[in-house]
């Protein structure tokens, strides 16, 4: 462990060029130390005058992970392995080849709403299917002289599907930040105080105030003085000292990215478990209403749940590093601990594999629903039914562009059980899903569906359809 | 240069205040400053959002601070940083230090450095 800490800063201290050549004469002091430790943050002209601005422009951009969680719609055929609930807000639209009535806009809302604690939401969600005449009344209704005024006064809100979903964020669930809280903020204490310290920093400092008072310093930004206007012999020892210090100041942010990067690995790695609950509102014309249970679990590669499970990490839960009386001590001991586990190399094999499957059970009912045209003799009762489905679904991040924005690849089997309701056949529904990052806001999902039986038909029609669709996603502006 | 600060001459009594702020709550901050007579100060977010959380420096003394914003995947914020000196006559010493971090995962650091007046 020692030896690891030794080598960068024996590098440091020693391995650094000869500083006089390395920030030039019509370099200012500013642009040399950012040359040499370049800045990650976005470019201000002048950022005491445009913080505001900036606030404004970065709330209202693609403020969006560039992790591709495909599909949100959680009934969809083309699901997805990973369901979102980071998001602020998303809409899906999709539509389907090869079926009728398989074009939809979701919308997806996932609301930090009080009494729930921070971390923790509910993703409320509105399906808005074209709406399709009932397939029996269609049959009948062809031909008739009223077919094309009933179909025309289908609207949108005629096949409405609405949800709502709990997932919890505790220290096994979810991938929310705030429960590891406590245990990121003792990664960082100890990143800085175990990496290089800024003395170099320090040195510029008191050497720059002692010249403060002379020109070209007098009443001026020091970062903004040009070494060329700097005498000698004064103008070399600071170009030393800036070169000095921001290669230390370089190496220490390196340190603290190498220690708080697996962190963020593993923590993006948390298994998720949602229970939903889902009405379907339907016009009688469509089809019946009804409503189910739905309960998912979905687990991807190595954790920080499986941090905690280790006998070192069980010891660092929040409420004791939180502990007052332990902290001091307990924070470091945590982020060794934690170090010690995220470069085993079994966890750093789990953590990069991109993996992730899911498994889920559904109890649904629907209605009877009841079809009566007088003017056209018409009367159709279809019986209510209920169904219990399980589902599987695996994904993978297939391909990942230099803007990190992802491919990933989805295979979904699930299975319907009518065994209640003897009119309908049980089915089985399969899907293939690729998706793909356009940009940070826009994804586009391709799958193909096959399924055994048309959904709440009893007949024996195997069907293929293709999937594709647009899905839009904002995480501004929420906390 | 916007991930380095400097502040020089500044009176004894002044207060250096800080503050910061997310977009998503998937962000986390730690402002770690030292002084030459070996003190240390340190602010993590709770005490910097919403802030702001001050500190007095006295002379004749140097304080270097780095500051350390670290944003997680999903949803990653765009987190804005400011600091700034003000004199112990309450007007603000120089011009003050705002850093904005893009809406990406990742770590982001900077550095300021005080020096008070002898």
């Amino acid at each position: 462990m020692r030896s690891r800490m030794i080598v960068p800063l024996f590098l440091l201290t020693f391995a650094v060029p000869s500083f006089a050549q390395v920030c030039g004469n019509d370099e200012t002091i500013g642009d040399c130390f950012e040359r040499l430790n370049p800045s990650k943050f976005t470019p201000t002209e002048n950022a005491a005058n445009t913080a505001r601005e900036n606030a404004v422009v970065d709330a209202t951009k693609s403020q969006v992970a560039k992790t591709n969680t495909g599909v949100p719609t959680l009934n969809s055929p083309i699901n997805t392995a990973l369901r979102d609930f980071l998001s602020l807000f998303s809409a899906t639209v999709t539509s389907s080849k090869l079926t009728d009535n398989s074009n939809a806009l979701t919308l997806d809302w996932n609301a930090a709403l009080p009494p729930l604690s921070s971390g923790n939401v509910i993703k409320f969600q509105s399906v808005f299917n074209k709406p399709q005449l009932d397939a029996t009344l269609k049959e009948q209704l062809t031909g008739k002289s009223d077919f094309e005024s009933i179909n025309g006064s289908l609207d949108d809100l005629d096949d409405v599907q609405l949800s709502a979903t709990y997932a919890p964020t505790t220290l096994s669930l979810g991938r929310a930040l705030e429960p590891h809280r406590s245990l990121l903020e003792a990664i960082m204490r100890a990143a800085h105080s175990t990496g290089p310290k800024p003395v170099k920093f320090a040195a510029l400092l008191q050497l720059l105030q002692t010249v403060q008072d002379q020109a070209p310093f007098k009443d001026a930004d020091p970062l903004g003085v040009e070494f060329g206007k700097v005498p000698e012999p004064i103008r070399t020892q600071i170009q030393q000292l800036v070169a000095a210090s921001a290669l230390q100041e370089k190496a220490a942010a390196d340190f603290v990215r190498s220690r708080v990067d697996p962190f963020r690995k593993l923590l993006s790695n948390q298994p998720q478990l949602y229970a939903s609950a889902i009405a379907n509102i339907r016009r009688n014309l469509v089809g019946a209403s009804g409503g189910s249970l739905k309960i998912t679990y979905e687990r991807g590669g190595t954790s920080l749940k499986d941090f905690y499970a280790t006998p070192g990490g069980r010891e660092c839960t929040p409420a004791a590093i939180r502990d007052t009386a332990a902290r001091a001590d307990l924070t470091t001991t945590c982020a060794t601990r934690f170090h010690g586990f995220a470069t085993e190399a079994s966890t750093m094999v789990g953590a990069a594999a991109t993996g992730r499957w899911s498994i889920a059970a559904e109890y649904g009912r629907t209605n009877t629903n009841i079809i009566n045209l007088t003017n056209d003799n018409i009367t159709i009762r279809t019986p209510g039914s209920h169904k219990a489905s399980g589902s599987l679904v695996y994904g993978a991040v297939l391909t990942r562009d230099e803007q990190n924005r992802e491919g990933r690849f989805d295979v979904n089997v699930s299975y319907e059980n009518y065994t209640k309701t003897p009119n309908l056949t049980n089915r089985v529904i399969a899907s293939v899903v690729y998706s793909q990052k356009l940009t940070d806001a826009l994804t586009l999902p391709l799958g193909f569906v096959y399924a055994s039986h048309a959904v709440d038909l009893p007949a024996n029609d195997k069907q293929v359809s293709v999937h594709f669709g647009l899905v839009y996603k904002i995480t501004s502006g929420g906390k | 240069m916007n991930n380095v600060k400097i502040w020089l001459n500044v009176p004894d009594g002044s207060t250096f205040e800080a503050s910061g702020s997310g977009t998503t709550d998937n962000w986390d901050i730690l402002v770690d400053v030292d002084s030459d007579t070996g003190e240390e100060t340190e602010w993590s977010r709770h005490d910097l959002d919403p802030g702001p959380a001050t500190m007095t420096v006295h002379s004749p003394h140097t304080y270097t601070g780095r500051i350390d914003i670290e944003v997680t995947e999903d949803s990653p914020a765009s987190v804005t940083f400011n600091a700034k000196i003000i004199r112990p006559n309450g007007t603000v010493h120089q011009t003050p230090f705002t850093i904005t971090t893009p809406a990406t995962a990742g770590s982001y650091l900077a550095t300021v450095g005080i020096v008070t007046e002898e």
